[in-house]
């Protein structure tokens, strides 16, 4: 118990640290770095509990943050909505487009589900810039951009959201829900004679995923001020966030929080020096990782711990 | 799988530590320069013209700080340093990376990417922080039909480009040279610069009745790999021209097939390009014959254009046929010139000095650029440009630019 | 529009996807293995025919002799070294690491051959013969390879001992270690034939297409379009698929905005794993 309240206290520092931190720190591009941060994390953790902890790989979630990306856009350009109102409308949205595809494709197991997530989302990509009187075309649509600009408040807004989605995500890791999900994962059919639902708790687990990133994409918009089908629903997007929870630790309640934090390193400081070897980089990393490693940096450090303390190894296997 | 419940104070302490410090590493610099902030295509699928972009700010930089700097109001000369990064031809890269150039560079003035989507999604964070933005990259009205305050663009519009050319159409066939109505196959990029495209077109076509017949009017997507099924609509429309709007990786593939599925017509345009140094490699003979309206050709004969051509030949060892790094070169001597104009570094000074300036001799057809007060883009003349076999380029309108005369109807191999 | 060639377009085409589909097809056939780096191999191996002819003259045709052995070599490696390692995880470890490959290739040819579109120029590349429509010489030669490395497939998996084991151990793996089938060695060299085959359809693509380092992305979502249609894993099916796909995509111009094309692969591919997961055929043929 005493244990428990150490480990609360910590991350209660860690969160009023971030909170406090736009106060004494002015330099806007660490502002900015801790929300793209912030949005990282968002989106990896919605990818998660769908390949994490459901174990379905999607290819395809790109066109999620896409859909929160354009209803916030469309809602604020054509409707005059205040954005911060769109933010739930872009998730829910992304969920229900999410049960819409899902409801047919999570039958498929394994390889065809995540090859079909693929299919998904470069037809999304090219439905919205075919659909131009809606989406403005692929030449995206540019949102009204404020005179006077602070990034603080966007500070808040994501750092509210990604604190939030967090939580959510340890709820699920730790309900019944949960543990349904995690069942699915190592064995359906197994979890099927258990008496689990496994159709109903694919599909909620998906809509679920599919809602965080949708608020993920909403937000995204309101604060680059563009959006661009060829941006929010591009493969490569999908691509970041299988990378990060890879990299991370699939499955795992700190994976997309070490992933997104590695992979903004990554980008923000080693590949702007090498910019001609990102693909290698990321490449690399996924090949390593697979191979040697297939817990990520969560389970490297689970691994690393169990042996320096050389105690009975925690938790459940 | 396991799920793991330890704690994960290590290795969140760590990473935290890690992002933090290497921020702070950001760079201080002095200020007794003008920084000039940049992202370029220089790699990704606009590489080629990332790189063309980066020869002609340079150069334009190396000839400022020859001269020992630009002069400013309080007497000091000061030096430009040219702070580049690449945006690897991605949009949502060029944002970030022009977001690092204001907070943490703390750049004084930008100058633009390549190609209208990276303009478009890049323009909107000089807006938002109100930093003079100068572009020579984005033709797309649409970028400039934004009501952005801080974004100059020296490209003249590709609505004017496409005009021009059907004005040299409409010649053609008052000439005799092509049918009366003349039967008209258009594609077009399925973006900003696409519908700009289409709109010249269309706006010529009002003005000419009678002229021009449109029999094919498609829009397709822009990553697109296979254009067999564009190409067999286009072939069965049965046209006179066909004008197909592209940037060079959607010519490249596009005229590649087309001449692979043995389409023929009197006269084929595709938009911009053709002339390129790379286009004969790639696609041999075919390019014979193909007309693209220019910003510059090194054929233009005024000295001031003639001297670049030369000063190019002799830094990088080639001979130069593509317009890039001459609208890189216009685009950064007219940044300087606005910081000239305004005397001091003061951005509201500059952009108002962008908003007034009649820059003049420019290389570029029509020797002036100057923008429009609302719309802050360029306006001048095009330079239309036909290949000839063997790897000759003549210039073949305006007439007072001609260096050749047009061949209508494209002789059939 | 000229029904005669939007039908001898969908035919032409039909053996082009066919042959840059037996790769893909005859990896998953054996190994149950998606190899997400079949566009990568299509890409690099388009690049090796374009450096053979604009720097040595070499022909494609001529340049598939060094393109096949040299892919299979790096299919055998790729399949000793990487996805050997991880057949006991669970079937998506291999489709992820697979995916890092064509990640590390793309790489590699940004390196060598950067980001701009290339294509060669071939001397014969203008001519055409007339059948029912003019037909490029590019085209037929395509057409008249595709034919044959189809017999050839086809002979090598009913007549030798290989083949056979391939076939083998696409119904049952455990049961092959039984009776003395080198289960290892025949997963190498299905996956080494299974690139080399996706070379040999990346080195055809090239005669006909431009390409860049992200080439062959659309590609292998046809190729999968094209085994899922043809029931995953016989190779005749493979040919029925590549058809079916290519003649809807050549009649579909008719109904279908030219913006949408691409949409239809996608959408053609979900509705048959929903639809009939078995593929046309309704069963699962075998090899």
């Amino acid at each position: 118990m005493k244990r428990l309240t150490k480990t609360q206290v910590f991350y209660g520092i860690i969160v009023l640290f971030l909170f406090l931190l736009p106060l004494f720190v002015h330099n806007q591009y660490v502002i900015h770095l801790g929300i793209m941060t912030f949005l990282f994390i968002t989106i990896a953790i919605g990818w998660n509990i769908l390949g994490g902890y459901t174990g379905q790989i999607s290819f395809g979630h790109a066109s999620f943050f896409g859909i929160g990306a354009y209803t916030t856009a469309i809602l604020w350009l054509r409707l005059g909505m205040p954005p911060l109102l769109t933010i739930p409308l872009g998730g829910l949205l992304a969920a229900a487009f999410g049960i819409l595809w899902g409801y047919p494709l999570l039958r498929l197991r394994g390889y065809f589900f995540a090859i079909a997530t693929i299919g998904v989302g470069e037809a999304t990509r090219v439905l919205a810039s075919f659909w131009e009187s809606l989406t403005g075309g692929s030449s995206g649509l540019t949102l009204p951009v404020p005179k006077v600009f602070s990034k603080v408040p966007f500070y808040y807004e994501m750092l509210i959201i990604a604190f939030l989605v967090f939580l959510l995500s340890v709820w699920v890791y730790k309900s019944k829900f949960g543990l349904g999900l995690f069942a699915i994962k190592d064995d359906i059919d197994a979890s099927e004679t258990l008496g689990i639902n496994t159709p109903l708790y694919k599909i909620l687990a998906l809509a679920l995923s599919g809602f965080i990133v949708g608020i993920g994409g909403s937000f995204y918009a309101q604060y680059i001020f563009y959006v661009e089908p060829g941006d929010v629903f591009s493969f490569e997007k999908s691509v970041n966030l299988i990378l990060i929870n890879i990299v991370g630790g699939v499955g795992t309640i700190f994976g997309p929080v070490f992933g997104a934090l590695i992979f903004l390193v990554l980008q923000e400081f080693v590949l702007v020096l090498f910019p001609n070897l990102h693909l290698l980089v990321y490449g690399l990393l996924l090949v390593l990782i697979i191979i040697y490693q297939p817990n990520g940096l969560a389970g490297l450090i689970a691994y690393v711990k169990r042996k320096m303390k050389k105690t009975k190894h925690d938790g459940g296997t | 799988m396991m799920r793991h419940r330890s704690s994960w104070k290590t290795g969140l302490v760590v990473l935290l530590v890690a992002a933090f410090c290497m921020v702070s590493v950001a760079a201080v610099y002095a200020a007794d320069v003008i920084k000039v902030g940049c992202c370029l295509t220089l790699t990704g699928k606009y590489a080629k013209a990332g790189k063309f972009f980066k020869r002609g700010y340079e150069m334009a930089i190396e000839e400022v700080n020859a001269k020992g700097g630009i002069h400013l109001k309080n007497g000091k000369k000061m030096k430009v340093k040219l702070i580049l990064y690449d945006d690897k031809s991605d949009p949502t890269t060029a944002v970030n990376l022009s977001e690092h150039l204001i907070t943490v560079d703390k750049v004084n003035v930008m100058l633009g990417s390549y190609s209208t989507s990276q303009v478009n999604a890049q323009s909107v964070v000089p807006e938002k922080y109100g930093v003079p933005y100068v572009n020579g990259g984005g033709a797309s009205s649409f970028i400039y039909a934004r009501g952005f305050k801080w974004i100059f663009g020296t490209l003249a519009s590709i609505s004017e480009l496409s005009y021009t050319e059907m004005t040299l159409l409409k010649e053609l066939i008052d000439k005799g040279k092509l049918p009366k109505p003349c039967k008209l196959a258009l594609s077009w990029e399925n973006n900003a610069h696409g519908k700009d495209f289409e709109a010249g077109v269309k706006k010529a076509m009002k003005e000419h009745p009678g002229y021009f017949k449109l029999v094919l009017d498609e829009p397709f997507q822009k990553n697109t790999k296979n254009y067999a099924p564009l190409l067999i609509k286009v072939k069965s429309a049965n046209a006179d021209v066909y004008l197909s709007d592209c940037h060079f990786p959607q010519f490249s593939a596009q005229h590649k097939q087309y001449s692979e599925m043995g389409l023929y017509h009197k006269f084929v345009s595709y938009g911009a390009r053709g002339p390129e140094s790379n286009a004969r490699k790639s696609l041999g003979d075919a390019v014979n014959y193909l007309v693209a309206a220019q910003w510059w050709t090194p054929l233009l004969p005024y000295p001031q254009s003639k001297a670049f051509a030369k000063m190019y030949k002799e830094k990088y060892k080639e001979d130069i046929s593509e317009w890039y790094p001459a609208l890189a070169y216009e685009t950064a001597r007219i940044l300087f010139k606005a910081i000239e104009i305004a005397g001091s570094l003061d951005r509201k000074a500059i952009r108002d000095a962008l908003e007034n300036i009649e820059f003049k001799p420019a290389i570029v057809a029509g020797q002036v650029i100057r923008f429009d007060k609302k719309t802050h883009q360029a306006h001048y003349p095009y330079v239309i440009v036909q290949n000839m076999p063997g790897g000759k380029i003549v210039a073949v309108y305006p007439k007072n630019a001609a260096t050749g005369k047009i061949v209508c109807p494209m002789p059939k191999k | 529009m000229s029904i005669n060639y939007l039908l001898v377009n969908a035919i032409l085409f039909g053996a082009l996807y066919a042959s840059i589909a037996y790769g893909l097809s005859i990896i998953y056939g054996v190994m149950k293995v998606v190899n997400l780096a079949h566009g990568g191999t299509l890409m690099l191996s388009a690049y090796v025919a374009y450096t053979l002819f604009t720097y040595l003259h070499v022909d494609p045709i001529l340049s598939l002799f060094v393109a096949l052995p040299v892919f299979f070599v790096l299919g055998m490696l790729i399949q000793r070294y990487l996805v050997d390692k991880i057949m006991d995880a669970p079937q998506i470890a291999s489709l992820l690491l697979l995916f890092g490959v064509w990640l590390l290739m793309k790489n590699v040819a940004y390196l060598i051959w950067s980001g701009d579109e290339v294509g060669y120029n071939l001397s014969y590349a203008l001519k055409t013969i007339k059948i029912l429509v003019p037909v490029s010489i590019p085209r037929i030669i395509i057409f008249v390879i595709s034919i044959v490395t189809t017999v050839l497939l086809l002979m090598f998996l009913k007549r030798t001992y290989l083949g056979k084991a391939m076939r083998a151990l696409s119904q049952n793996r455990d049961a092959c270690s039984l009776v003395g089938i080198p289960v290892r060695r025949v997963a190498q060299i299905t996956f080494g034939l299974g690139t080399a085959l996706a070379a040999l359809g990346g080195v055809l693509a090239s005669m006909i297409y431009s390409f860049s380092p992200e080439f062959g992305g659309n590609f292998l979502l046809k190729s999968f379009c094209i085994i899922v249609l043809g029931g995953m894993e016989s190779t005749l099916g493979v040919i029925v698929g590549a058809l079916v796909l290519s003649l809807i995509e050549s009649f579909s111009i008719l109904v279908i905005p030219i913006d949408l094309q691409e949409m239809i692969s996608f959408v053609l591919l979900v509705l048959i794993l929903v639809v009939k997961p078995t593929g046309i055929f309704g069963r699962r043929a075998t090899i």
